[in-house]
């Protein structure tokens, strides 16, 4: 069968500790913003900007650290933030942007209107 | 274990049953799917005051604004620098939300609701059937290809199986949940199908007939299940927001 690098993508995960949440079989987010680092991840992979298995193995990390420094029933668990943590990394990792530009762009972008 | 009535709703505990650890954690993420952060993470510690709980809520406001900031500064970064289009970001998100869910799957199940001859077309030949409707390219193709639909009656519940997940209609029903991988599940479910589906919450009348479809490399299994009571004046539309992947597996009730 032809396969969809997305179908491939999150496929590859199922199975895995680091697999998105789902309802209904379907993915599901509870913010834009977690939509929006869905995409960017994949449409990163997609253009060959790194593979998908290096952004998996940053999210795996993230995922391990905090359950390496959290009780195991922390309600405060949000996967997308560590899938926007693995993503950082994998981005500062293929030398798209630096750690300090990610930074300095998020705190102008905190005083953005849309995220008070 | 595999077939865990919560899992058919989440899918969320998608693991070998000797890791704790990993159940856990899948746990976690069904919360995730359902609730904002609603506490801080120290130590674990939950202090019962409307003081620690007025600084969670602030925690867990600003950690949720933080990472809305985080996320919007990488796009917009990555777009100014031409690594990506917001074009290539909606290209990767409409994939999934028009083609890779259980939509295609639950247009055709309300069709065949409002439509009794084109029920009884879908019976008789699924890819035809199918290819009449407006569903994105692809639909008809690929694994979609060897797809045969069963109806549920009053007399008769349908049950499609299978081992590989590559036996899974997935142009129709999205992604298959992990449990239908499952040996185990496969396994009992062809044996005592009447337990397994009690387990998934599921009460099959013993008057009624439990047919189980192994789904093959040759064939892809779907069922359609029986419109729900009181559904009468509702639109194809509103009817296809009803239908689940799991009520196509037959799993679950509609």
């Amino acid at each position: 069968m032809q396969t969809r690098f997305e179908h491939f993508a999150i496929t590859s995960m199922m199975g895995s500790p680091d697999r998105p949440p789902r309802a209904d079989g379907a993915l599901c987010f509870a913010h834009e913003w977690e939509r929006s680092a869905f995409g960017v991840a994949l449409a990163l992979a997609r253009e060959g900007h790194f593979e998908w298995e290096d952004f998996r193995q940053h999210l795996i990390a993230t995922i391990s650290d905090w359950e390496g420094s959290h009780q195991i029933d922390d309600p405060s668990w949000n996967y997308y933030e560590q899938w926007l943590n693995a993503l950082e990394a994998a981005v500062v990792a293929a030398g798209l942007a630096s750690h300090e530009e990610l930074v300095t762009r998020a705190a102008a972008a905190a005083e953005h209107p849309c995220c008070k | 274990m595999g077939t865990h009535p919560e899992n058919s709703v989440s899918d969320s505990s998608n693991i070998a049953p000797d890791d704790s650890s990993l159940r856990v954690s899948r746990r976690k993420l069904l919360v995730a799917s359902t609730a904002v952060a609603a506490a801080p993470a120290i130590g674990g510690a939950l202090v019962e005051t409307a003081q620690a709980q007025q600084q969670q809520f602030q925690y867990s406001t600003d950690r949720e604004a933080r990472s809305v900031a985080r996320a919007l500064a990488l796009e917009s970064l990555l777009v100014e620098k031409g690594i990506i289009t917001s074009n290539t970001v909606n290209t990767v998100l409409s994939f999934f939300e028009t083609q890779m869910g259980p939509f295609n799957g639950a247009k055709v199940v309300a069709r065949a609701w409002i439509d009794p001859a084109f029920k009884q077309a879908l019976i008789d030949d699924t890819p035809a059937a199918i290819a009449k409707l407006d569903l994105p390219k692809g639909m008809a193709g690929a694994e979609g290809e060897h797809m045969r639909a069963v109806a549920n009656s009053p007399a008769v519940h349908n049950l499609v199986i299978c081992t590989l997940c590559s036996c899974y209609p997935w142009p129709v029903l999205g992604l298959p949940p992990y449990w239908y991988k499952d040996p185990t599940f496969r396994a009992r479910a062809a044996r005592e199908p009447r337990a397994v589906l009690k387990e998934f919450g599921l009460n099959i009348a013993p008057s009624v007939e439990i047919k189980t479809w192994d789904s093959s490399a040759q064939i892809r299994w779907f069922v359609v299940p029986e419109r729900p009571a009181g559904t009468a004046g509702k639109s194809e539309a509103e009817l296809a927001k009803l239908i689940t992947a799991e009520g196509m597996m037959g799993v679950a009730r509609v």
